[in-house]
């Protein structure tokens, strides 16, 4: 599902590049965890896997498109389509509700579903929470609003940038348990950065980040 | 350095520091004291210019400052107060009276006192004294044939001169009890065109202001909000309330003096700049000219730090609260503050709607109609403030959530509104005023040109200082028809007597607003007579009502048939038949001669051999000239509207952009599910126009009340006429489409620089 080879990402005021001939493979269903020091170029990776920045070299092919080669149009009608991003600053909609903020990105891609989104909302613990304004929520529960809303349009990759960073242990637990169980069920490529432990293990694959490259965990 | 400077320098470097990411809230703040200081100077000099160009008179070189006048209108001052004065030595007293709104005064009296390498060559020739002071009769001349002291009485005595006070208290022990000496003011025929003129000035400049104040709480707002997670974390570390309320107060301080002292010399400049215009303006219109740049310029600053120091004052308030809330949940206490107010919002804005609508009909003076435009001006900001964001979330919830993005542009927009309230006012009223000045304006045109149109029956007119009558002479080669006229006074106030001609031909050219039944027979019988609106309006007459006026078989009483508009004239005017006035009139105000093109040259070689200051002029010129006059009259007020509404406009945009730069992460959101930067600019766009046209449709009644407003009620009670109010709806939606194309220019202008790619990866992931 995604297949990076010889990735090469160098800002122009560094003297090394953040990400250095770095390869990666998800297939369908696997999940991925990639720890790492901070500034180590973790969240550069997703967003280069997200096409959110462009490489400086090597390949990205995500569910078959070569992200680096798609036209700003095909790069947002992929993204639309294939991907769900779970954010660490959660970037809610302020001004929708707990509902139409999870019910947004299927709504664009056309697959909304009231009945699934109910479902994973009360499997977010957020069943009581559906009315209320985004601002209203404690960091905890925008997380888990922002997880809902990256899983409810059925994408095929997941890229996850510290998911239970804001979540109590046993919140933490549900939630990384909802996120890799749909991987498996779905089908779906998951990618997540974090700095635990708990859910770095829960990935069938870890890896840490370190000068540019991957190296195992 | 001490702990507590240390602590206060430290505090009011972070707040400085603020300035590199975010300058754009003090540059608010700092534009809009600018702008309401330099608009409020230049207000005042403008009108502190005409004003003492009408308070300024002389006759000749020698000031008048006082004069000596009847103590009451049931007085009166007669031939010999004037001889017993002078004869005790006052010879610097020179007697005058006022005619159709000119002055007449005793030129032979005045030319003793006049130093002689001013006299003109010949004390004989009295046209040369008149031309000696220009703009003044000669009484001498005036009083003749059947212009009489009994017609019309001495008004008063010039105290020619500069007079010392040992000479002053001289004088106002000799004058007799029935006279009284006080300061001289002179006012022009055109008075009340100034009037009107400096009213329009002032409440342009009184709305410039009102419209700066809630930019300056706007951005003062914005610049808190945006403070406010540093204020947390002073507050946090340690740093006092008393502290941080001293080093904002001192940065607002700071702000509010750059813009206050910028504003005060801009305007000042730009009055002296624009001095010849004006002057040109002045001169054309009120036959006078605009003293410009007589003003002090420290005295114009020390009044803008005072200003500045209670409006720093006031926003303390504000401060102080925002500090108090800054170390708990801010959202919380938002919402709690909301729910907990909100039935006492609706019950404002229910109880300030059924102000505005009771108070139209019980509005009776000048005063209050002010007042009541104040109470619309407050009822409108309200519905800004409080239905706009209703109004526009009803909307934004029938955006079906099948569209996405326009389902998300509306709700945010409603969002934006609810944040940029107080900007969304400062345009409210801009747009609301502007719309209603052009409505009236637009009325006032339509009504003037009709009204000329029809008052002016006759294809030419000839004005001229002609000594008798014309259309007696013998030899004309077409008919001319003379408006005699005679001015007279009435209750204590200058009545203008005018004649009508009273063949039933001419009835379909005096325009009434009201007339009884039998209207023409009674004026065409002598036995009724027509009243314009002002006297109408001062005296409170109404058709039916009697009216004695003085001719020369004493008073005669004659019954009011009808009530004609006579707009911009401000005195109060009786139209007789033509029979009555041409046996005892004092003045000829026009001839109308009723010559074919063919024959105009005919009536020039004549005229020109009657009278060498005769001017023959075409009723299509007088119109068009009176029409220009009209709009030279409204183009200052024109411009400054114009300017407020650019100001409220910017304001608007920077509120907006500044709101926009917040939700920066929604939109990172956006690119992120695949919005193309195209669409999300569109939606952007459509938010903006969403906010500026419910904005512009909450505008639009309180713009035509306000036009009513003017119309009826500040016209009537401040000049005594009014005229009907026209809605044309191609003026309603210009005006509505020029605010509204403005702001969404401005608007427009940034989308264009949204960046297309992800701002940086730090802030996508």
């Amino acid at each position: 599902m995604i297949a990076v080879s010889d990735l090469l990402k160098h800002y122009p005021d560094s003297a090394t590049p953040i990400i250095d001939q770095l390869s990666l493979e998800v297939a369908a269903g696997q999940s991925v965890s990639i720890q790492g020091a901070s500034g180590c170029g973790k969240s550069t990776l997703l967003a280069l896997l997200a096409g959110f920045e462009q490489s400086t070299g090597g390949t990205i092919v995500i569910a078959g498109h070569a992200i680096e080669r798609l036209s700003q149009q095909a790069a947002d009608a992929f993204r639309m389509h294939h991907l769900g991003v779970i954010f660490q600053q959660f970037n809610l909609l302020d001004c929708f509700n707990v509902w139409d903020n999870v019910a947004f990105t299927a709504r664009l891609k056309g697959n909304y579903n009231a009945d699934r989104q109910q479902a994973l909302l009360c499997n977010l613990g957020l069943a009581q929470r559906l009315k209320a304004p985004v601002s209203m929520l404690s960091g905890g529960e925008q997380q888990r609003v922002a997880i809902a809303r990256a899983l409810n349009h059925l994408p095929e990759v997941v890229l996850a940038d510290e998911p239970t960073g804001n979540l109590d242990e046993q919140t933490s637990e549900v939630v990384s348990q909802l996120l890799f169980n749909y991987c498996q069920e779905q089908g779906a490529a998951l990618v997540v950065v974090t700095h635990s432990l708990d859910v770095a293990r829960r990935a069938q694959t870890q890896y840490r980040l370190h000068q540019g490259r991957l190296g195992p965990a | 350095m001490s702990q507590a400077m240390r602590v206060l320098f430290l505090a009011l470097h972070t707040q400085l520091a603020t300035y590199r990411r975010r300058f754009w809230e003090p540059l608010l703040i700092v534009a809009a004291i600018f702008i309401a200081s330099a608009g409020l100077t230049a207000v005042t000099l403008i009108n502190a210019g005409a004003s003492s160009q009408l308070k300024q008179f002389a006759l000749g070189d020698l000031p008048v400052n006082f004069h000596i006048i009847p103590r009451s209108d049931n007085k009166s001052l007669t031939r010999s107060d004037y001889a017993e004065l002078r004869r005790q030595g006052h010879n610097a007293l020179v007697a005058y009276t006022k005619t159709a709104g000119r002055l007449a005064v005793d030129t032979v009296t005045l030319f003793n006192l006049l130093p002689a390498a001013n006299r003109p060559a010949s004390q004989q020739n009295s046209f040369a004294q008149q031309a000696a002071f220009n703009g003044i009769d000669d009484i001498n001349q005036l009083y003749r044939n059947e212009v009489t002291l009994q017609t019309h009485p001495l008004s008063g005595l010039l105290v020619v001169g500069a007079l010392s006070p040992e000479q002053y208290k001289m004088l106002e022990d000799s004058i007799p009890a029935h006279l009284q000496l006080i300061p001289f003011e002179f006012t022009s025929p055109a008075n009340n065109l100034s009037d009107s003129f400096s009213l329009n000035l002032w409440a342009m400049g009184a709305l410039m202001v009102l419209v700066s104040i809630f930019i300056v709480f706007n951005a003062f707002n914005l610049l808190l909000a945006a403070r406010t997670p540093v204020l947390v974390k002073l507050r946090q570390l340690g740093i006092g309330q008393a502290v941080l309320l001293r080093v904002l107060q001192l940065e607002m301080f700071i702000l509010a003096l750059v813009g206050a002292v910028g504003g005060v010399i801009v305007g000042a400049s730009l009055v002296g700049a624009i001095s010849p215009v004006l002057s040109n303006i002045y001169r054309f219109l009120l036959d006078g000219q605009f003293s410009g740049g007589q003003f002090s310029t420290p005295r114009l600053i020390l009044l803008a730090v005072v200003f500045c120091a209670v409006a720093v004052m006031i926003m303390g308030l504000l401060i102080r609260q925002r500090l108090t809330q800054s170390l708990a949940r801010r959202s919380y206490l938002v919402a709690a503050f909301k729910r907990r107010f909100k039935p006492v919002y609706n019950v404002w804005l229910l109880l300030s709607l059924a102000l505005v609508a009771l108070g139209a009909w019980l509005v009776a003076s000048q005063l209050q109609a002010l007042l009541y435009i104040g109470l619309v001006l407050i009822a409108g900001c309200t519905t800004v403030v409080l239905l706009m964001p209703q109004l526009m979330s009803l909307v934004a919830r029938r955006v079906p959530t099948t569209k996405p993005l326009l389902h998300w542009s509306m709700h945010n927009a409603v969002s934006l509104s609810q944040r940029t309230r107080l900007a969304a006012c400062a345009f409210f009223i801009a747009l609301a005023a502007n719309i209603g000045m052009n409505v009236m304006v637009d009325s006032f045109r339509q009504a003037t040109q009709q009204w000329l149109e029809q008052r002016l029956f006759a294809p030419f007119y000839i004005y001229t200082d002609f000594d008798g009558d014309l259309s007696a002479e013998k030899g004309a080669p077409v008919p001319l028809l003379a408006r005699y006229g005679k001015d007279v006074r009435l209750n204590g106030q200058t009545l203008e007597l005018r004649s009508f001609p009273d063949g039933a031909e001419y009835q379909q050219y005096l325009m009434l607003d009201d007339q009884s039944p039998s209207a023409w027979f009674a004026f065409n019988v002598q036995r009724g007579v027509f009243i314009n609106q002002q006297l109408a309006y001062r005296q409170e007459l109404n058709t039916g009502d009697t009216v004695s006026l003085p001719l020369n078989a004493g008073l005669q009483a004659f019954e009011v048939v009808g009530v004609y508009p006579d707009y911009g004239n401000p005195k109060a005017q009786v139209l007789l038949p033509e029979t009555v006035l041409a046996d005892e009139y004092a003045l000829i105000s026009a001839y109308a001669a009723f010559a074919s093109l063919s024959e105009q040259s005919a009536l020039e070689s004549w005229l020109n051999d009657h009278s060498e200051s005769a001017r023959l002029i075409p009723r299509s010129t007088l119109i068009e000239q009176s029409m220009i006059v009209f709009s030279r009259t409204f183009l200052t007020t024109d411009t400054l509207n114009l300017v407020t509404m650019l100001v409220a406009a910017l304001s608007f945009f920077v509120s907006i952009t500044l709101l926009v730069m917040d939700i920066k992460p929604q939109l990172l959101l956006l690119r992120s599910v695949g919005v193309s930067p195209f669409r999300i600019k569109l939606s952007l766009f459509s938010q903006y126009c969403f906010i500026a046209v419910s904005c512009a449709l909450l505008a639009l009644p309180f713009a035509l009340l306000l036009a009513w407003l003017l119309v009826n009620k500040v016209n009537r009670f401040a000049f005594h006429w009014t005229y009907p109010l026209i809605l044309d709806p191609m003026i309603i939606m210009q005006s509505l489409l020029i605010g509204l194309g403005l702001l969404l220019l401005l608007m427009a202008l940034p989308l264009g620089r949204l960046q297309a790619r992800f701002y940086s990866q730090q802030e996508a992931l």
